[in-house]
């Protein structure tokens, strides 16, 4: 039997707990040294923030729309900074401001001084990197020793209305150009953020983010001197519920993003409000959300599947000089479809929402009927997808279902305007909604009969 | 309680609608008051039911429409049997906003009838 080194057996607990205080200081000073002498680097920050970052980052980081390549310390905004002219440039700028948020705890600049175009779309989404970035600070802050205080160095632009846009967006404080006129006005709506896993009935928060949105439309009408009438406030309401909803089914994460700005402008004489709202939603693409979908899905899936063979066969038939397009773009093209939703299976009421809100804007924005240089516009960007939708392509009913194709046909199997469709390189990991009209105190008046 | 008696009546109440909410709107609440309301259970006696809309409701969204009464619609067989048991009664005193509220209510129906009949936008092309 092996002989013990104790005398007796409280010498050898005594030891113990000499070797456990020992170890213990051990470790406490290496903790001490750790946040001592290791400075907080990328690394660290990267791997420690992982359990704070937010499902937003994540699901960046899942597909891969986030990557260490991307990082930078100054960061340049395209000069066309639009989803719309500039889908691959303004993808990529985004792409370095997400993954420089993500990689690096340190302040990062960003540079518009070159930017002289860009819309509410691609600053929102920048704005909704600024806001998650600031929440996930918060949470750092409140776990580490190590404490982050990120600056974002805003430079501005020499456009006064990219200035307006990033100044409406809080993206910069003021405006630099102080030489603004009354009708260089603008209002915003402000960030409003919804949240998908509400258990309780009463939880539901889109009634009150519609209440804001109409608000905002309205004191945007008061700009001409107009005000929505009760019917047109609860018209209203009723439109942007429904693509809230939408927004709400097909986000990955738990949450949906909407913001707005309106610009009083005057020109030809006319005082004109243009209205943008943007609505964005992260995840699945919607070709993505098919194709995911199609084993759960495979009677609507199918449907989609013959409608674009039935396409590109009638696109070769007729010997187009352009190519037929892509699956992806088309599958967004019947993606709004009235009965078309990746998510059939789950409820077979599904598909409606997104027609019902192009139905409404195209009569909201139709004073770009009679002013071709008010034309009201509706985008979709959604993967690598950019559908640009004005009022010369409208919903048509055929036998009691609304359609809408990029034709002056409506044929879904026609060829459909590469100007309104694009297919791009870059992509975007769920999909964006983007509504501009303008609305001028002239055409209420005509509209109306009276100044409601 | 016979079939031709009073029918009986189902009160939506405004804390339905959300907190500050003017509007009946999303898909999953629909569902959740369909549970709620044990519409399944309702569907299959032989009753009639006014379903009444609170007053102050300035809208009823197609996708809670469909949400809370598509279920019935496929066990009614379709909109004659829904309509035969379920009439849907706004309490709004406004006659503008009850007949604003009454197309809202027209618009779910066309969706609801397109749908059960499986009807889709690209039908067309086939």
């Amino acid at each position: 039997m092996k002989k013990s080194r104790f005398i007796n057996k409280s010498e050898e607990q005594r030891y113990q707990k000499l070797q456990e205080l020992k170890v213990y200081k051990q470790r406490s000073r290496k903790s001490r040294r750790f946040v001592q002498h290791n400075p907080l680097n990328d690394t660290f920050y990267f791997s420690y923030g992982r359990r704070f970052q937010s499902a937003l980052t994540k699901l960046f980081f899942s597909k891969s729309f986030i990557d260490k390549q991307h990082v930078s310390k100054s960061i340049l905004a395209p000069r066309n900074c639009t989803f719309q002219n500039n889908y691959d440039g303004t993808i990529l700028f985004i792409k370095k401001v997400a993954s420089s948020m993500a990689f690096t705890y340190r302040n990062i600049t960003i540079d518009f001084s070159k930017c002289s175009t860009t819309n509410l779309a691609p600053m929102f989404f920048i704005q909704i990197l600024v806001f998650e970035n600031k929440e996930f600070m918060h949470m750092y802050n409140l776990g580490s020793y190590t404490q982050i205080n990120r600056e974002l160095n805003i430079i501005p632009s020499k456009s006064l209305k990219v200035n307006k846009i990033l100044n409406a967006l809080d993206l910069i404080k003021g405006m630099p150009n102080k030489n603004m006129s009354e009708e260089d006005l603008y209002l915003p709506l402000g960030i409003k953020v919804g949240a998908k896993a509400r258990r309780l009935i009463y939880e539901n928060k889109k009634g009150a983010v519609c209440s804001s949105i109409t608000k905002f439309v309205n004191e945007s009408l008061m700009g001409i001197r107009y005000s929505l009438n009760p019917t047109g406030r609860f018209k209203l309401d009723n439109i942007i519920a429904e693509i809230l909803g939408n927004a709400e089914d097909h986000s990955q994460i738990n949450r949906w993003y909407v913001n707005g700005v309106s610009f009083k402008t005057g020109e030809d004489q006319m005082v004109v409000v243009e209205l943008n709202l943007c609505i964005i939603n992260f995840g699945y693409s919607i070709y993505e959300g098919f194709e995911d979908n199609k084993d759960k899905n495979p009677v609507i899936y199918q449907k989609l599947n013959d409608a674009y063979e039935k396409y590109r066969e009638n696109n070769n038939k007729m010997g187009f000089l352009e190519q037929p397009l892509p699956i992806e773009p088309m599958f967004t093209i019947f993606a709004l479809q009235e009965g078309i939703s990746r998510l059939k299976y789950q409820n077979q009421s599904r598909g409606n929402g997104t027609m019902n809100f192009l139905r409404a804007f195209f009569d909201l924005g139709s004073l770009g009927d009679e002013f071709p240089k008010y034309k009201p516009t509706i985008s979709i960007f959604s993967g690598k997808t950019s559908l640009n939708c004005s009022n010369k392509y409208k919903p048509v009913n055929k036998d009691g279902l609304w359609v809408l194709a990029l034709n002056t046909e409506s044929n879904l199997i026609g060829h459909q305007d590469t100007e309104c469709i694009k297919y791009s390189y870059e992509y975007i990991p769920g999909t964006i909604l983007q509504v501009s009209v303008f609305l001028n105190e002239d055409f209420f008046r005509k509209l109306t009969g009276t100044n409601e | 309680m016979s079939n031709d008696s009073k029918p009986n009546e189902i009160i939506l109440t405004p804390m339905q609608r959300g907190i500050s909410s003017t509007t009946f709107t999303g898909r999953p609440q629909g569902m959740q008051l369909r549970e709620t309301l044990k519409l399944d259970l309702i569907d299959l006696d032989d009753y009639k039911y006014i379903i009444r809309i609170p007053e102050g409701t300035t809208s009823f969204n197609p996708s809670f429409y469909l949400g809370l009464f598509f279920p019935s619609y496929k066990k009614l067989k379709g909109v004659e049997g829904f309509k035969n048991k379920y009439e849907i009664v706004s309490q709004e005193k406004d006659e503008e906003l009850r007949l604003l509220l009454e197309k809202h209510l027209i618009e779910c129906e066309r969706q609801a009838q397109n749908e059960y009949a499986g009807r889709t936008g690209l039908d067309s092309i086939f």
